[in-house]
């Protein structure tokens, strides 16, 4: 049930503290070698948060335009990886509040659910997956923020739980209860008809002068 | 034993359980349908999350990410300050020309 890792960022630590301790000497070249070790990891927590791409490259950018002002406050030998989730993390949240809860509309997903269908077999079948992955993402919008972070933590970045509980600064018991009450709220809200409202025949908003 | 805790799924799927609760885990699951059949949901939607969480804009656009990061030293804060500021109140700034013909 597991699938493979996608990927995998090792960096040699010591290379990662020279990069750090060269970049905050003011090294540009430095930073931006930095920038390309964590750019993937950034973008893909930026992207399962927003879900859109102009949203995930703003927040991607700015986590790592902060980081630069941050850098002579981090301390040389902790790992990057967790410092830089949690910026991207915390700009997400400042998002969020700024357009207070207003959810993204789930413009990507439908692309991507007419080009698979086009691609399918069976149409009722594949119509009514692509139904519930609307439904999916309608209702992962209207998790609370911590829900929405951790889940995109364990699934995108697939990190353990005791990296998510340094990235997130909880204990590693809260990250297992917080998981598992992030899916149970997201399986009550795609069971529910309230999640179903949101389903595509209904946008949620249109207003654009 | 008694039935599987939400927490107990939740982690058993993110293979998170150490390995004495995991052979509980899994000894439990061998006869218990039901605890069997809310294994299966979670596992699913972990796999719909995977598909509506994870995207890979392609290689192009992550060689150019790392040049588009600003700023960088000296042109730091201010320029960063100057764009943000310049979305409310156009026209101004250095890029207009370049949509405006002379």
């Amino acid at each position: 049930m597991n699938p493979e890792p996608r990927r995998k960022d090792a960096v040699p630590p010591s290379d990662e503290a020279a990069l750090v301790a060269a970049a905050q000497a003011g090294d540009p070249d430095a930073f931006a070698a930095i920038v390309r070790l964590h750019q993937r990891t950034v973008y893909g927590v930026a992207w399962g948060l927003t879900r859109n791409a102009h949203d995930a490259d703003d927040l991607a950018q700015e986590t790592f335009v902060r980081a630069w002002q941050a850098l002579s406050r981090f301390r040389t030998g902790e790992p990057l990886k967790p410092w830089l989730t949690r910026i991207a993390v915390n700009l997400a949240y400042s998002l969020f509040r700024r357009r207070k809860r207003r959810p993204e509309t789930a413009l990507e997903p439908l692309a991507e659910a007419g080009k698979q269908w086009a691609a399918g077999e069976d149409p009722a079948e594949e119509f009514a997956e692509q139904e519930r992955a609307v439904r999916l993402d309608a209702a992962f919008a209207e998790l609370s923020e911590d829900h929405r972070a951790i889940l995109v933590l364990r699934v995108v970045e697939e990190m353990s739980y005791e990296e998510i509980a340094t990235t997130l600064e909880i204990a590693v018991g809260t990250v297992m209860s917080r998981l598992s009450r992030a899916r149970a709220e997201l399986r009550a809200r795609l069971e529910s008809p309230d999640a179903a409202a949101h389903a595509p025949e209904t946008p949620p908003k249109k207003a654009r002068p | 034993m008694s039935h599987l805790t939400p927490d107990q799924l939740s982690a058993y799927v993110d293979q998170a359980l150490d390995e004495a609760e995991r052979e509980a885990a899994e000894q439990h699951l061998a006869t218990c349908m039901e605890c069997l059949h809310e294994l299966a949901d979670v596992a699913r939607l972990q796999r719909e999350l995977e598909h509506a969480l994870v995207r890979d804009p392609g290689d192009a656009y992550f060689e150019t990410f790392a040049d588009r990061v600003r700023p960088f030293p000296d042109s730091g804060r201010t320029v960063h300050r100057v764009r943000r500021v310049s979305t409310t109140s156009r026209p101004c700034g250095p890029w207009v020309p370049v949509f405006l013909p002379r």
